[in-house]
């Protein structure tokens, strides 16, 4: 998202009930491109450490939430790493 | 009003099918509108309703899309496309409901309210965010509309219960899948694709050494959906599978049995196709039939029957739910 494009979202709040779903649909879309970025970092190979850094979690977190959510096919590498 | 095995097996396939809808978008929490998607696949009133109104699958999935592109736009966010892929949910773990769908539930579920798939459907409709009720206005209806094709439909006299014959482990359930019935019928009636629908067999093949007529061998799954491998017995390393009847494109029938293990149950299979708008109405009878000679026990059957039930109720609906999985990926 663009600078110009938060400015806007800031700036909507004609209606805030509109405005407040919207966020819902905002927060469902981040959760979907979440999921799918972790996936594609772990084929990558990169470890959960620096997934997590990049997501600017904690290493414990990123794992709890994603260890089991994401395809089971993905080599995840080993705990230490 | 539904029996208690029913009600239990009708309210797991609606959550299996919204976290299967869930999952095929990359989430891994149901919501509201995966349990709409769910209930417009629902084999009874609620779904016959929503279709009823134009609310297809097909249609639904396109509404939600467009409602959350609108919103996201009315917020100065362009969204990117991001492309739904395959139903993952057997192969991957931590799905859960959200709190708002997870109210939606507990609303069908009070007092004066059954708690089933219509019970859910009103509850659904009148969500308090009005997501539900702005989708449904993208497809042409709206939350009264529904409400009141509820009431008409509780207004109809209820269909006479099917006598069940109490003698045998059998159960019957009407479902809706979301393809013509030619297609269903290509599914359903060939040998080869039964690993497609069936739980446990994961291939099968023709016996060695001749025609084998209308009957094939079935081989058990070596690997859960999510990659572990499954410990067989030797015994059950082969079932026999006998087409006993088929009637294109109308009926099919499948008889299922381990060959190798003395006094197992038969597993006989019965599906009629139906024609229904956006759709095949498929009828699924399930029965489970003793080896012959094998000695009754009416006491332990009369004990048993109630958990025998829940559980034949389960088999047929999980049945359901995976012969329309095929046409929802």
């Amino acid at each position: 998202m663009h600078a110009s494009q938060i400015a806007d979202a800031a700036s909507d709040t004609a209606d805030p009930r509109a405005g407040l779903r919207a966020v819902a649909s905002l927060r469902t879309l981040t959760d979907r491109l979440e999921l799918r970025q972790v996936e594609a970092a772990l084929r990558a190979g990169m470890t959960w450490q620096t997934i997590a850094d990049a997501l600017g979690v904690s290493r414990q977190a990123v794992h709890k939430k994603y260890a089991k959510r994401v395809d089971p096919a993905i080599p995840v590498p080993r705990r230490h790493r | 009003m539904a029996t208690f095995g029913e009600a239990v097996a009708t309210s797991h396939v609606l959550s299996l099918m919204a976290m299967e809808e869930a999952s095929r978008q990359g989430l891994r929490e149901a919501d509201c509108e995966h349990l709409l998607i769910a209930l417009a696949l629902d084999g009874g009133v609620a779904g016959q309703v929503l279709r009823s109104l134009g609310v297809t699958v097909e249609n639904t999935r396109a509404a939600l899309s467009a409602q959350h592109t609108a919103q996201l736009e009315s917020l100065g966010v362009e969204a990117p496309a991001v492309e739904p892929g395959r139903i993952v949910f057997h192969e991957t773990q931590g799905y859960h409901w959200s709190g708002r769908a997870l109210q939606v539930m507990k609303d069908a579920s009070r007092a004066g309210r059954d708690g089933d798939a219509p019970a859910i459907l009103r509850a659904l409709v009148a969500e308090p965010s009005g997501f539900i009720a702005a989708t449904l206005e993208r497809l042409g209806t709206d939350a009264d509309e529904v409400a009141r094709r509820l009431d008409d439909a509780d207004r109809l006299p209820s269909a006479p219960r099917r006598r069940r014959d109490q003698a045998r482990l059998s159960t019957s359930t009407t479902a809706f899948v979301p393809a013509p019935p030619e297609q269903v019928w290509a599914l359903v009636s060939d040998a080869e694709r039964i690993p497609e629908w069936d739980a446990v067999i994961g291939s099968v093949t023709r016996p060695h050494g001749g025609a084998g007529g209308d009957v094939w061998i079935g081989r058990p799954r070596t690997h859960a959906p999510d990659g572990r491998p499954l410990r067989i017995t030797p015994a059950m390393r082969q079932q026999e599978v006998h087409l006993v009847s088929a009637q294109e494109p109308l009926s099919v029938q499948w008889r299922f049995r381990y060959p190798d293990v003395a006094r197992s149950n038969a597993r006989r299979v019965t599906l009629t196709l139906e024609h229904a708008a956006g759709g095949t109405h498929l009828g699924i009878a399930l029965a489970w039939e003793p080896p012959a000679g094998r000695r009754p026990r009416p006491l332990a059957a009369l004990v048993l029957r109630p958990l025998y039930r829940v559980m034949l109720g389960m088999q047929v609906s999980l049945l359901s739910a995976a012969i329309s999985r095929v046409f929802r990926q």
